[in-house]
């Protein structure tokens, strides 16, 4: 049995505890993730590609070529017509596995095995107009 | 806000049956993280690290400058200090871009010479760098102030989440609970955000690589595991907090059928 007075104290500590983390947790949030959110926000929103863009580029450069061809095909299943394939999500997931580059998010021999298998996906949609 | 919808309208299927979300408080309007920096009782400057010119400051930190926001945006960060502090300041911004530090620093406003402790950290958000900067006047402890700015994070539609540096969760807010059908804070904390958000492997290692090196990661396309048969396609913002040991990760995540 817990003395009462021992519990009051382990209580108190407890919540002294409790205060101290939400006050760094809101310090933290108000002095630095907000801002940091809010600017990145807005340089986002300046070059946000599509969510297929996005998606594609992602899978690419972590995923074997099958992963991203599985995707395209769900697109085409969806009704998404291969010129609109080619024209909106191949030509600017290019653009967009160079901005990744360029800014560092992948290097120089991720790039060249996601454009190569970009241009494997190009082959198949290519294949299946004609 | 960004709108990142999908081209096809893929992502626009009308959602199968969703677990039972009639229990749960429906969430508020998702906060701009814009109104929130200026809502915020932090007196925060964001500074642009090229130019040295102030490009956002909120009303609190217009208040301890003795000063307007209007005033302060576009002006000269150093100007905002004394004659004897801009020598300092100038030789900790150098330092700082070299090193990305959080270290504070006592200096006095140019306005009242009000002495201030600074602390200044560089963080990327692409194709630009900007310092964080925070003021702090006296010894204040705001451990027992309310915040509006956490209140609108907890209770807002969009999830929140901070982590620690190896994504061990420290917080979550109430729309991310509801996003992974949990009910509780201690349901979460501790546990891998990878248990919930489906990066496999080499997307952490890539978006690990990217917060130690820019402190930003931009906007990236996944979903949140909660329904094995509807996992939630989710746009996810994520940025460093960058303190030694007290480093963290925060993310902003929101639900794309919400958007399309």
């Amino acid at each position: 049995m817990v003395h009462p007075k021992l519990r009051e104290g382990a209580n108190l500590s407890q919540s002294r505890s409790e205060k101290a983390r939400h006050a760094r947790l809101v310090r933290v949030i108000e002095g630095e993730i907000v801002p940091r959110l809010m600017m990145s926000r807005a340089a986002a929103a300046t070059s946000a590609p599509s969510a297929d863009v996005a998606e594609l580029a992602r899978l690419l450069l972590v995923h074997e070529g099958e992963i991203a061809s599985e995707f395209v095909h769900m697109l085409r299943q969806h009704g998404a017509l291969p010129e609109r394939i080619c024209l909106e999500l191949l030509a600017p997931t290019a653009r967009r596995l160079g901005e990744l580059w360029a800014r560092d998010a992948c290097d120089f021999a991720e790039l060249t095995t996601g454009l190569n298998r970009l241009q494997a996906v190009l082959l198949e949609v290519s294949a299946e107009r004609h | 806000m960004s709108k990142t919808p999908s081209v096809f309208g893929f992502w626009n299927i009308p959602p199968p049956l969703e677990y039972d979300r009639a229990a749960e408080p429906s969430p508020g309007p998702a906060p701009s993280y814009e109104s929130l920096f200026m809502a915020s009782a932090e007196p925060v400057l964001i500074v642009d690290a090229a130019t040295e010119n102030i490009v956002e400051a909120n009303s609190a930190a217009a208040t301890v400058l003795r000063t307007t926001q209007a005033a302060l945006i576009g002006a000269r960060f150093l100007g905002a200090f004394d004659q004897g502090s801009r020598r300092a300041l100038k030789n900790r911004l150098a330092i700082s871009r070299a090193t990305g530090g959080i270290k504070p620093i006592n200096l006095r406003t140019a306005n009242g010479a009000i002495p201030l402790r600074v602390t200044l950290s560089l963080f990327h958000a692409a194709p630009d760098s900007y310092f964080l900067v925070r003021l702090k006047v006296g010894q204040g402890d705001r451990s027992a102030i309310p915040s509006a700015v956490f209140d609108a994070i907890d209770g807002g539609a969009d999830g929140f989440l901070i982590t620690d540096g190896a994504f061990r969760i420290e917080y979550a807010n109430q729309s991310f609970l509801a996003l992974i059908a949990l009910k509780s804070q201690s349901d979460v904390i501790g546990e891998s955000l990878g248990r919930w958000l489906r990066l496999s492997d080499a997307d952490f290692l890539r978006l690990n690589r990217q917060l130690l090196l820019r402190h930003a990661a931009s906007l990236l396309c996944t979903h949140v595991r909660s329904d094995p048969f509807r996992p939630r396609r989710v746009e996810v913002c994520a940025i460093a907090v960058p303190d030694g040991a007290n480093s963290c990760w925060g993310f902003g995540i929101r639900e794309l059928a919400r958007l399309n």
